[in-house]
C-alpha cells in the first residue's frame, strides 16, 4: 500500500542517511522543500552538484579545495614552517574559526582504528613524512592536532617517531578539550586555548 | 536510601505506570509474564544505565506504542538530598515490528548519542551508524537537566538478586567478573570510566594483533595500546582485589549462618598486581609482562593478559565450591556475597543500596529464605517479587506492603 509519493519517500530516505539527520528532520526537511520555489530547490540542488564537481583535494595538505594547492598552502601570509595535522577538513574549518592559527595543515583522512580496518596506509602519513622531508629544513613545528580519544592518541603515538629524526619539534594540543570529544565540535574558545597551550610531545 | 516514586511509560509491558514507593519492604506478586522482572529491570536500570537482560534498547520500547521511546523516571531519596532521575529510551521502529504504523514510522527521532551504553560507558563516539540503521539513543536527566550516562551510573545504588544469581558460583568466569563490575561501578565513578576506556582498548587491540598476524600492521603499533592497557588494568586489578576483601568477612559470616563451614573469596585476577609498589612501577611491570607475551599473542589473535581474563573463587578451606561443593552449598555461596554486595556498596557510598529481591524466595530452601530475610531487616528499601505469595514467612509478608500486578498495571 503506497500513500505517499516515492519521490518523496525517496528524497526522506535520502536525507536521513545525513549525519545528525534524524528521520523527523529528514521529513521536515523533505515537505519544507516541496512546498518552497522551483528556482529555491534548483538551486539547491546545483550547489550540491557543483560541490562535488568541483572540489578536489590539495596535493600538498590534502585538505578539500577548488584550487590546487589550496588557498592555504598557496598563501604567503601563512607560516609554511608550522604544519597542523589534523584528521579531517572539518577540523581545519573549526581551527580557521578561532583566527589564531598562521601556519598550514595537513589532513590524514581519518585516525588509525584496527577495530575498522583503518591502517597507516589508508591515511595520508607516508605524504606526511615525505612533506616534511623535501622542505629542507623549512618545517620548524608539526602541531599533532588528531582528536583526543584513543583513535586520535595514538594517531599521533604513531606519527611522532617516524617525524622525530627529521628534526621538527612535535607538539599535541593541551588538554582541556574533553577527552572523548571530536574537534569539530569544540568551541572555539576552548580550541583557541588548546593551540596556544600546545606542548611538546613526548609519544 | 529508596524510591519514593516509580513511572514507567511505554517501558516493556508498561504503559504508563504511576507507582507511589517509599521506605520500607514491598512485596510485587503477580502470576508469570505479568510484569515482575520488566519492574525490576526498570529500578536496576536507574543504577546502572543499562538493562541486565535486554540485547538491545528496542526491547525495552514497548511494542506497539506510538511515541517509539521508552521513558523511566524515579524520585529517589538519599541521605544528603532527593533527586529526580530520568531515562529516556528512543528506538526508531524496525522493518520488521508488524505493529509500527505509518505514523509512528518517523518518530523518534535520534537524540544526542548515548556516549555510552551503560557499562560500556565513556567511549569515545563511535562513527556515524550506517545508513540503513537509524541509531537508537539513551537520554538521561538529573533533576531535568541532561547528564551523559557515565555521570550518572551509581546515583542511585541497586543490589539485585534474581535467579540468575544463584548460578553465580558455577556459572562462567564472565558472571563472576560482571558481578565485580556492577558493583565497583555503582561505588566508583573512576572505575567505571576506566572500565569503559577499557573495553575499548581491548578491542583495538585485539583488532591490531589481528592485523598484526595477517602482516597488515607492524608490531611496534602494539606499543602504544600496550601502555594504555596496563594503564587501565591496574587500578581495575586493584579495586577489584579491595571489594573482594571487603566482601569477605560478611560473606563468611551468612556462610556460617547458614550452617556451612564459612567461606573465603579468593580474587583470581590474570595479573596479579602488587598493591604495595607506586602506581607508576605496577604500570611498567605489567607492561614488561605484556611485552613477553606478544609473540603469542600475535599468533592468537587474542589479548591475553589483563583483567577481562580475572575469575573468583569460593572456598570453603580448602574446597573449591564450584568443583565439590553440592549444590546447596553453591546457592549458599551465592547468597552471602550477594548480601557482602549490599554491606560493601554502603560501607564504600555511605548510603544503603535498595535492595531488589525478583522471585529468589521460591528457589532457597527454608533456612537460606529465613537467613536471607533477616539480614535484609535493616534495609532501607527492599522491593521483593513472587509468583508465589504462600512462600513469604508470615512475618515477612505482615511488615511489607503488596503490590499486585496484572498485565503491565499494578495495584
Ligand atoms: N517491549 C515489550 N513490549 C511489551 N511487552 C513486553 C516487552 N518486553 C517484554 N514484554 C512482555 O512482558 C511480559 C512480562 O514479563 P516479565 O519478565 O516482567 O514477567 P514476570 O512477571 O517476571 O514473569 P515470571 O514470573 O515468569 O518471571 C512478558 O509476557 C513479555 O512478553
Ligand atoms: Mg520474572
Ligand atoms: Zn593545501
Amino acid at each position: 500500500m503506497q500513500t505517499t509519493a516515492a519521490a518523496v519517500t525517496a528524497l526522506i530516505e535520502e536525507f536521513a542517511k545525513l549525519p545528525g539527520i534524524g528521520p523527523k528532520t529528514a521529513q521536515r526537511l523533505t515537505f519544507f522543500l516541496l512546498r518552497s520555489p522551483a528556482d529555491q530547490t534548483r538551486r539547491l540542488a546545483d550547489a550540491i552538484i557543483r560541490m562535488k564537481e568541483q572540489v578536489i583535494t590539495c596535493s600538498t595538505c590534502f585538505n578539500i579545495t577548488e584550487t590546487d594547492p589550496c588557498p592555504i598552502c598557496a598563501s604567503p601570509q601563512r607560516d609554511h614552517g608550522l604544519i597542523c595535522v589534523v584528521e579531517e577538513p572539518l577540523d581545519v574549518l573549526a581551527i580557521e574559526k578561532t583566527d589564531t592559527f598562521r601556519g598550514v595543515y595537513h589532513v590524514l583522512n581519518g585516525a588509525l582504528s584496527p577495530m575498522e580496518g583503518i591502517g597507516p596506509k589508508d591515511l595520508r602519513i607516508a605524504e606526511l613524512v615525505a612533506r616534511v622531508q623535501h622542505s629542507s629544513g623549512e618545517v620548524r613545528e608539526v602541531i599533532l592536532a588528531t582528536n583526543p580519544n584513543y583513535e586520535g592518541d595514538y594517531t599521533a603515538a604513531y606519527i611522532a617517531p617516524l617525524l622525530r629524526p627529521l628534526n621538527v619539534t612535535l607538539t599535541r594540543l593541551a588538554r582541556g578539550l574533553p577527552l572523548g570529544g571530536d574537534l569539530e565540535y569544540a568551541d572555539e574558545g576552548t580550541l583557541s586555548r588548546a593551540l596556544e597551550g600546545r606542548r611538546a610531545f613526548e609519544g | 536510601m529508596y524510591l519514593e516514586s516509580l513511572d514507567l511509560t511505554d517501558f516493556r509491558n508498561y504503559e504508563a505506570l504511576r507507582l507511589s514507593l517509599g521506605a520500607g519492604r514491598f512485596i510485587v506478586a503477580g502470576d508469570n509474564a505479568q510484569g515482575k522482572s520488566n519492574l525490576c529491570e526498570a529500578i536496576r536500570m536507574l543504577a546502572t544505565m543499562r538493562s541486565f537482560r535486554a540485547g538491545t534498547d528496542r526491547e525495552l520500547v514497548r511494542w506497539g506504542s506510538a511515541g517509539h521511546f521508552a521513558r523511566i523516571a524515579s524520585d529517589i531519596a538519599r541521605v544528603d538530598g532527593t533527586l529526580r532521575l530520568e531515562i529516556i529510551i528512543s528506538a526508531p521502529p524496525s522493518a520488521e515490528d508488524p505493529l509500527a504504523s505509518a505514523a509512528g514510522l518517523w518518530a523518534g527521532e535520534q537524540g544526542s548519542r548515548d556516549e555510552v551504553g551503560g557499562m560500556g560507558a565513556g567511549l569515545p563516539p563511535m562513527p556515524p551508524a550506517p545508513p540503513s540503521r537509524v541509531a537508537a539513543g539513551k537520554r538521561i536527566k538529573v533533576n531535568g537537566a541532561a547528564r551523559r550516562a557515565i555521570d550518572c551510573v551509581g546515583l542511585v545504588t541497586v543490589v539485585l538478586f534474581e535467579p540468575a544469581d544463584l548460578d553465580l558460583v558455577i556459572g562462567s568466569p564472565s558472571g563472576r567478573r560482571h558481578f565485580m563490575d556492577v558493583t565497583l561501578c555503582q561505588i566508583s565513578r573512576s572505575y567505571c570510566r576506566a572500565l569503559s576506556h577499557y573495553q575499548r582498548v581491548l578491542t583495538q587491540r585485539s583488532a591490531l594483533l589481528r592485523r598484526i598476524r595477517d602482516n597488515q600492521d607492524d608490531p611496534r603499533a602494539l606499543d602504544y595500546w600496550d601502555g594504555q592497557l596496563a594503564a587501565l588494568a591496574v587500578p581495575i586489578i586493584i579495586e577489584r582485589a579491595g571489594l573482594v576483601t571487603r566482601c569477605m568477612p560478611t560473606a563468611d559470616q551468612v556462610a556460617l549462618k547458614l550452617g556451612g563451614r564459612g567461606l573465603r573469596l579468593e580474587y583470581q585476577p590474570s595479573y596479579a598486581v602488587d598493591a604495595e609498589l607506586p602506581p607508576a612501577t605496577a604500570v611498567a611491570a605489567f607492561t614488561e609482562k605484556l611485552a613477553s607475551l606478544r609473540r603469542r599473542e600475535i599468533a592468537q589473535g587474542v589479548n591475553l593478559l589483563g583483567p577481562h581474563r580475572d575469575d573468583l573463587a569460593f572456598m570453603e578451606g580448602p574446597v573449591n565450591l564450584a568443583v565439590y561443593g553440592s549444590r546447596g552449598q553453591q546457592r549458599g555461596a551465592a547468597l552471602a556475597l550477594k548480601l557482602a554486595e549490599l554491606e560493601a556498596i554502603e560501607i564504600e557510598t555511605g548510603d544503603q543500596p535498595i535492595l531488589v529481591l525478583d522471585d529468589v524466595l521460591s528457589e532457597l530452601d527454608p533456612t537460606r529464605r529465613a537467613a536471607l530475610l533477616e539480614s535484609v531487616g535493616e534495609i532501607s528499601q527492599v522491593i521483593l517479587t513472587t509468583a508465589e505469595p504462600e512462600s513469604i514467612p508470615r512475618a515477612f509478608a505482615a511488615s511489607a506492603r503488596w503490590l499486585n500486578v496484572r498485565d503491565g498495571e499494578i495495584g
